[in-house]
């Protein structure tokens, strides 16, 4: 009995106050603050989350602000690359760049163990936040080398000149559909960024609002400047309020640089007509790039003649009066978040009018005055979407989450493309204005939502590689699958299994020896660095070789196309002609087309000397003075050719 | 009420001894666990979920515990007092001292490669709480049960018992462990820290005697609930995961142990004596 008074009396129930909500990253409706503590240092065993000095972010939710339960995920980004790049003309870099991934906890999280990306999950808060970001914690331990660089380099910088900059996120299909940004889940499933190319692009303004052509210059044109923001040199923090999720933020400071290699007659056509000063340039691909100061970018050939210009948010008062008048009649109560000009080389202008609410309205004067084409409406209201196409959502998909919508209206024909959340698959649909779906896309699938033939077929040719996106396209009486792999393989499947496209890389090893040898008969160039499958019609390789080589073989053994800067792959009548007319040296590259595809009919060879003279032959090498041929598919061929060599870069 | 019932033995054990008792033994005994199980508590929906706010957005997440098993030989020390009543039937009263480590694990949100560059700040090979946390459990405890001995005319007597154990938590901690991750270990250890100060097992098994040695088999399961908040929860199972609910739901054991007597009274001599000189006097 003694040893049990004895036993129960030296037990004490140890009761441990740690404060779990000072280090909880789940806020409601009744808001809270969250700290974002720095992670441990290699040379300190402190206990860092305890530490006030160790909060490298500190968020401050009022009441309200959120609906229901959230989860704040805080990441940063820096890539030396990236503030290298700003450096030269652009922007100096002052921190790392930050942003907030919220989830909402009634979604949960992915559970499955392997990677997976997903869209953007874009979402306002019903208040402000308040952000304070302690921009120098953490530094100090830093052991990667290109973070150190960047504090040596960069962030060390740092003065009162500095301001914050907001980076935008697009929201799912808001800059086209090819351009949205991904977040990518771990192999334990759960988000851990957004993705670094993606970042990359947005950043260095390779990706901005419905831009179609590709951009080749870095710009920051989609940072904007926040406007109210307070930094406290006392404990190194800026604090500034967030209404939404779709930014990024870095405080950095936005610099200029002289340009000097541009050709004179450029700087003075930019005099001339545009009066504006020059704060970027790039040569790329036989074109100019200028950046100009207000972030619009001209377009000059090689030899200076101009290309195009596409200018961004002209003010009010400067737009032609037909869209001033148009704006002010039917848009006098919305705000106009920017704009895009673009000025063509025949003297033909577009605008797109850019509304904060969602809208881009086009206008052209394509037939010489300008009239109004169409608009693009980017919204998450759903008001004005037709009864008889929500009738239709809401029979089919029950339930369905409505998320945003995109209404396209191009002068001819009206379009509505709805987002829709439904069982936790993502949907557009394309509708039309009286409700007739021509097809649905359902993006984000798993891969057990796959049928087991296209599933089948994947492990089969991909030898288990992870897949970057599935899509399913559901047409009316059909339906496809799109499989993109991390190594951006493609295969387009029907559920039954029947191939509809592919395209990915192949070993070297499996290019059937036929193919082989059709590039052996024809050209000198033997060392293979790479190979793709192709399956449309019918089955091609695209072959790369170490000598500057590209070919398009189809299955059969026959060349379609070539392109190269290897002189002895030309034949040996067009070497001759070449040596005998000019020099060896004067060669540039060359293009074969069999024909086959272009309305010439008979394959021929186009030689692109030094100096750009152009020469053709015919397949055996003889030279053909009075040929001419439309030369878009040899200026396709290019680019693709450049853009692996870049690539292999 | 485990007080009562461990007070109410005493007595009757106490009372029986004067009426039928022959020898009272004191002795030492070692024991091992071949298999020591806990179970901890499985919850459909609920899931234990800390949002972790440090830059790599570390979420743990305890889908129930993962069963834990311990399997040592590893022996421990116990005293008892036992009492032979005409050869057969036998009280053994034990106390013994008991400790022991396990594990609670868990799923981690970060890749093992990312944690092991973020936290393992010493580059130990072993890479420690990345998706659990060592438990390190001492207990005293008290041992009562009653017994059969067949054979008594034998060397090697067989014999069995039945009883009960109580079961004291001496001390109850993290065991290995970052240094630089105690504060997160230990919010989850508090969230761990339920098990309760005292609790009762049923106990039975049987063994061999030879002479003053005795080797048993025995096996053990908890009776009371194991868990602070186990009394709670059966009253009340929807209790939500926000509020605290109980961890632990039993524990099974089996034993082996190895005892012999270091002291021995007879405590009816005088009585003996006396009969042996009557059948002495009459066969005289």
């Amino acid at each position: 009995m003694l040893l049990l008074i004895v036993f129960s009396s030296c037990y004490k129930y140890e009761t441990i106050d740690y404060d779990y909500e000072n280090y909880n990253r789940l806020v409601g409706p009744q808001g809270g603050h969250i700290n974002f503590f720095y992670n441990y240092g290699a040379d300190t065993n402190m206990l860092l989350e305890t530490d006030t000095n160790n909060i490298i972010v500190e968020l401050d939710v009022p009441e309200g602000a959120l609906d229901s339960n959230f989860i704040f995920n805080f990441y940063t980004y820096e890539d030396f690359e990236v503030a290298d790049e700003l450096s030269k003309g652009l922007a100096m870099v002052g921190t790392k760049f930050f942003y907030f991934v919220p989830i909402p906890e009634s979604e949960g999280y992915h559970e499955h163990e392997e990677a997976d990306l997903s869209y953007h999950y874009s979402m306002n808060f019903n208040k402000p936040i308040t952000v304070k970001f302690h921009f120098k914690v953490g530094l100090e331990n830093e052991t990667n080398i290109n973070s150190k660089r960047l504090k040596y380099e960069y962030y060390n910088m740092f003065n009162a000149n500095y301001r914050l900059y907001r980076i935008k996120i697009p929201r799912i299909d808001e800059w086209s559909n090819i351009r949205n940004v991904f977040v990518q889940w771990n192999r334990q499933g759960y988000p851990v960024g957004y993705m670094a190319s993606d970042l990359y692009d947005i950043i260095l303004g390779y990706w901005y609002p419905f831009s179609t052509n590709q951009v080749m210059s870095a710009s920051i044109i989609n940072w904007s400047p926040v406007d109210e923001f307070e930094i406290n040199p006392d404990d190194n923090s800026v604090e500034f309020q967030i209404n939404n999720s779709d930014y990024m933020y870095v405080l950095a400071r936005i610099t200029q640089i002289p340009v000097t290699q541009l050709p004179v007659k450029i700087k003075l056509l930019i005099t001339d007509y545009f009066n504006i000063e020059i704060i970027r340039a790039a040569f790329i691909e036989g074109n100019y790039f200028v950046l100009l100061e207000d972030h619009s970018v001209a377009r000059f050939s090689k030899k200076g003649d101009f290309i195009s210009l596409e200018k961004y948010n002209v003010p009010f008062a400067s737009l032609p009066n037909m869209i001033k008048s148009y704006l002010i009649t039917n848009y006098h109560d919305e705000y106009m978040q920017g704009n895009i000009f673009t000025l063509n080389d025949d003297t033909t202008v577009q605008y797109q009018i850019n509304f904060q609410n969602g809208e881009c309205l086009v206008f052209n004067n394509y037939s010489g005055v300008f009239e109004y084409v169409g608009k693009y409406v980017y919204t998450d209201d759903f008001s004005g979407l037709p009864q008889s196409i929500k009738d239709y959502i809401d029979t089919k998909y029950p339930d369905a989450t409505y998320t945003n919508l995109l209404y396209q209206d191009d002068g001819y024909e009206q379009l509505y493309v709805v987002y829709i959340g439904y069982q936790g698959k993502h949907i557009k649909l394309f509708v039309s204005a009286v409700g007739d779906v021509y097809y649905s896309i359902y993006y984000g699938l798993k891969k057990q939502d796959i049928p087991d033939p296209v599933s089948s077929y994947i492990d089969s040719v991909f030898n288990g590689l992870e897949i970057k996106t599935i899509e399913l396209y559901d047409y009316v009486d059909s339906s496809e699958y799109q499989v993109i792999m991390l190594n951006e393989g493609r295969i387009d499947m029907k559920p039954d299994g029947t191939l509809i496209y592919a395209d990915y890389p192949i070993l070297v090893s499996e290019v059937p020896e036929i193919v082989n040898n059709a590039v052996a008969d024809k050209f000198t160039s033997s060392s293979m660095i790479s190979a793709r499958y192709l399956f449309f019609s019918n089955i091609e390789y695209e072959l790369y070789y170490v000598e500057d080589l590209f070919v398009d073989v189809k299955s059969s053994g026959k060349v379609i196309f070539a392109m190269g800067t290897n002189f002895y792959d030309l034949p040996e009548n067009a070497r001759t002609y070449i040596i005998d007319n000019y020099s060896e040296d004067e060669f540039g590259d060359f293009f074969y087309d069999s024909g086959e595809y272009s309305d010439e009919g008979n394959p021929y060879y186009v030689v692109t000397l030094q100096d750009n003279t152009i020469l053709f032959f015919d397949d055996d090498g003889n030279y053909e003075p009075n040929k001419k041929v439309n030369l878009k598919r040899r200026n396709q061929a290019i680019q693709k050719y450049q853009q692996f060599i870049q690539n292999r870069n | 009420m485990y007080k009562k019932v461990t007070i109410l033995f005493f007595i009757v054990f106490l009372g029986i001894l004067p009426v039928s008792a022959q020898f009272l033994h004191i002795g030492g005994k070692i024991f091992g666990s071949p298999d020591l199980e806990m179970q901890f508590f499985t919850y459909d929906n609920n899931e234990y979920v800390f949002y972790f706010a440090n830059e790599q957005n570390e979420t743990i997440r305890f889908d129930g515990i993962t069963d834990s098993r311990i399997k040592s030989m590893k022996p421990y020390p116990a005293v008892y007092l036992r009492y032979d009543f005409n050869v057969r039937w036998f009280f053994q009263f034990e106390t013994f001292y008991f400790w022991f480590t396990n594990e609670a694990s868990y799923k981690n949100s970060v890749d093992l490669a990312e944690y092991s560059e973020t936290f393992n700040t010493e580059n130990n090979q072993e890479i420690l709480n990345f998706n659990s946390i060592q438990l390190k459990w001492r207990f005293a405890g008290n041992r009562f049960f009653a017994g059969y001995t067949f054979m008594k005319t034998k060397s090697f007597r067989p014999f069995v018992f039945t009883g009960f154990s109580t079961m004291y938590l001496m001390d109850f901690r993290i065991g290995d462990a970052y240094k630089t991750r105690e504060y997160r270990n230990q919010i989850l250890f508090s969230h761990l820290s339920t098990f309760a100060p005292f609790t009762v097992f049923n106990t039975s098994g049987f063994g061999i005697q030879y002479h003053g040695a005795r080797a048993s088999f025995y096996w053990q399961r908890s009776v009371s609930d194991l868990d602070i908040y186990a009394a709670d929860y059966k009253q009340n199972e929807s209790l939500s995961i926000d509020e605290p609910h109980p961890n632990y739901e039993y524990m099974v054991g089996v034993f082996m142990s190895v005892s012999v007597n270091i002291f021995s009274i007879n405590t009816q001599k005088s009585q003996l004596d006396d009969k042996a000189l009557d059948f002495f006097i009459i066969k005289k």
